[in-house]
């Protein structure tokens, strides 16, 4: 019997909301296919991981414990994809788009001459010829592309959401079996993992403000961004966030960055300025209670997820939003 | 040591960019194309480890490449303007719509003949956003790697890496050569060619390599259909005057209860 294998992913022992997520999508390609659901876990003293997965499916869990797995390691993490695809003859291989994800998947589709599909973000399992057709977005997230794969084979890496919690797998009775998966690590690594650090000292933490007013590259430049979005942030009694473009070009320091790669934040206030909504930026965004857009592109992937947008010129709109902000607190 | 630096040229998407139905893709015959941004920091990080370099024993070469039609050579120069020594144009039209392994596999080629110490490319196009080229390459070709770095130095072994991970978090990797890193944005800035730069790279070299079609790797996806990315649940989109607009959102802002 074929099998979906999905390679899920822990943080501080926990698995992730996204390698749930893939269990969802895969038991839907399984379906489609008439495959088994195999889960992989991968890390050191796991066992409470796999246990916990095991009940949230009807699959096989693969466990691979070893201490040397507790920090990620491609030649490791690899060799221990390598056993599993060695033991169960995988259609499809599902991987999260993360920076385990984004350093490993593309490796073993080449590794099994395989299509390889990144971050996608929905799965459309059907009749017709494709069997499996993959949503993902290019060009920033401006549009959206469906992928398939002829020869009916892919690993695949979807962005967290892809299945909602709703879709999730419920705990189930009937739950899967746990197994230990044997496997050799390689000797010599050609890639070491030296250490792990983490820039939270830099003092800005974004993810305890109620309000957060973000600038995008569409302000312009350092200047300008001290001139409008700072004033309104005051206003407003709100943190200052930026995009990564702005970061990049030095306009503010990296620790204002939101996004996948910055700060994920959950303000009951977002409000991007000028910032048109690249996939990362949107993962970090994205579950604001409340999402206000200034931006003169209306097709700005930031009205995909904006409550409240205005297309039009934020040198126009800010200064004259934080003036009638600043009359009002002074009771005018 | 000889670094290559995979540099892809991407069409620019406008608002009235039209969309090619069959091709799955953007229509392509009147777009206007730039060098993909995540390869122009990767080419500066190669500059840079050879500045150093050849400091040291002189023998620092940068080699940018790139596949497609006779337009890349614009990017090529534009590389060659930047600092690279050396170009190759793996020529023909086939490889605009190739996927990310299909590619890799032709790159692999060219590794092959160039041995470098190390590639860098862009952590992924800014048009298919697929960050999988760089990785593949390294599979097919045997290389360490490691992806979405944010800086690089030279080591004895081979190359010291950061990677960026979520949430301001950064990994320390060491790779030997020959090895080969994706770069993420932002790594570094791109220096601006000098009037001499551009003069003294018309006497540098862009090598014309053409595969024999026999060769020619075929993609494993296949696009089906392209569209505008459509929308979770639809913005409320204000109008009006600059006034009116500004009333509206302070009244918004008094619901939400935030002032």
């Amino acid at each position: 019997m074929a099998a979906v294998l999905v390679i899920t992913e822990l943080v501080a022992g926990k698995l992730r909301d996204e390698s749930f997520e893939l269990v969802a999508l895969a038991e839907r390609l399984a379906v489609a296919h008439g495959d088994e659901v195999v889960s992989l876990v991968i890390g050191a003293g796991i066992s409470a991981a796999g246990q916990t997965l095991a009940k949230r499916t009807s699959g096989r869990v693969l466990l691979a414990d070893d201490s040397r797995l507790g920090d990620y390691g491609l030649e490791n993490y690899r060799a221990v994809a390598r056993a599993a695809l060695e033991r169960v003859d995988a259609r499809f291989v599902l991987m999260s788009a993360t920076p385990i994800g984004w350093d490993l998947a593309p490796r073993l589709a080449a590794g099994l001459d395989v299509a390889y599909i990144g971050s996608a973000t929905a799965l459309e399992c059907g009749g017709g010829d494709a069997k499996a057709v993959f949503t993902r977005r290019v060009f920033g997230g401006k549009l959206e592309t469906r992928v398939a794969a002829p020869a009916g084979r892919a690993v695949v890496t979807f962005d967290g959401g892809a299945a909602s919690a709703t879709q999730g797998p419920a705990q189930r009775s009937d739950g899967g079996v746990v197994e230990e998966l044997s496997f050799s690590l390689p000797s010599l690594a050609r890639a070491r993992f030296v250490e792990r650090r983490s820039s939270d000292g830099a003092g800005v933490d974004l993810t305890k403000a109620d309000v957060i007013v973000s600038g995008g590259r569409g302000v312009g430049d350092a200047a300008k961004f001290a001139e409008v979005i700072v004033p309104l942030a005051d206003a407003l009694g709100a943190a200052v966030g930026a995009s990564r473009p702005v970061v990049d070009a030095g306009w503010l320091p990296r620790a204002h960055q939101v996004g996948s790669s910055g700060q994920v934040v959950k303000p009951k206030l977002y409000v991007a300025c000028g910032i048109s909504g690249a996939v990362q930026h949107l993962a970090g965004m994205k579950n604001a209670q409340y999402i206000v857009a200034i931006n003169r592109d209306a097709r700005a992937p930031i009205y995909q997820v904006a409550d409240l947008g205005v297309v039009a010129d934020l040198h126009e709109i800010l200064p004259a939003l934080t003036q009638a902000l600043s009359k009002r607190a002074a009771g005018g | 040591m000889r670094i290559l630096v995979f540099l892809r040229q991407v069409p620019r998407l406008r608002s009235d960019t039209p969309l090619d139905e069959t091709a799955g893709w953007i229509d392509l015959s009147k777009a206007k194309f730039d060098p993909n941004s995540y390869d122009l920091f990767a080419l500066e990080a190669a500059l840079r480890l050879t500045d150093a370099s050849q400091t040291a024993d002189g023998s620092g070469e940068v080699v940018v490449v790139s596949a497609g039609p006779k337009r890349v050579v614009d990017a090529l120069k534009s590389a060659l303007e930047i600092g690279a020594h050396r170009a190759i144009h793996v020529f023909g039209d086939c490889y605009e719509a190739m996927d990310s392994l299909a590619l890799a596999r032709v790159f692999r080629t060219v590794c092959e003949s160039e041995k470098p110490d190390l590639v860098l490319t862009g952590f992924m196009s800014d048009d298919g956003n697929a960050a999988a080229l760089g990785p593949m390459l390294a599979e097919l070709a045997d290389f360490a790697s490691a992806t979405g770095i944010v800086a690089i130095e030279a080591t004895a072994a081979g190359y010291r890496v950061e990677r960026e991970l979520e949430g301001g978090a950064f990994e320390v990797v060491d790779l030997d050569r020959p090895a080969l890193a994706t770069v993420q944005s932002g790594i570094n800035e791109v220096r601006y060619p000098s009037l001499k730069d551009i003069v003294a790279a018309r006497k540098k070299r862009i090598d014309t390599l053409e595969l024999p079609a026999a060769e020619l790797p075929t993609s494993a996806t296949s696009l089906l259909s392209v569209a505008p990315a459509g929308s979770d649940g639809a913005a409320t989109l204000l109008a009006g005057s600059v006034d009116e607009i500004v009333s509206q959102l302070v009244a918004k802002l008094d619901e939400l209860r935030v002032l």
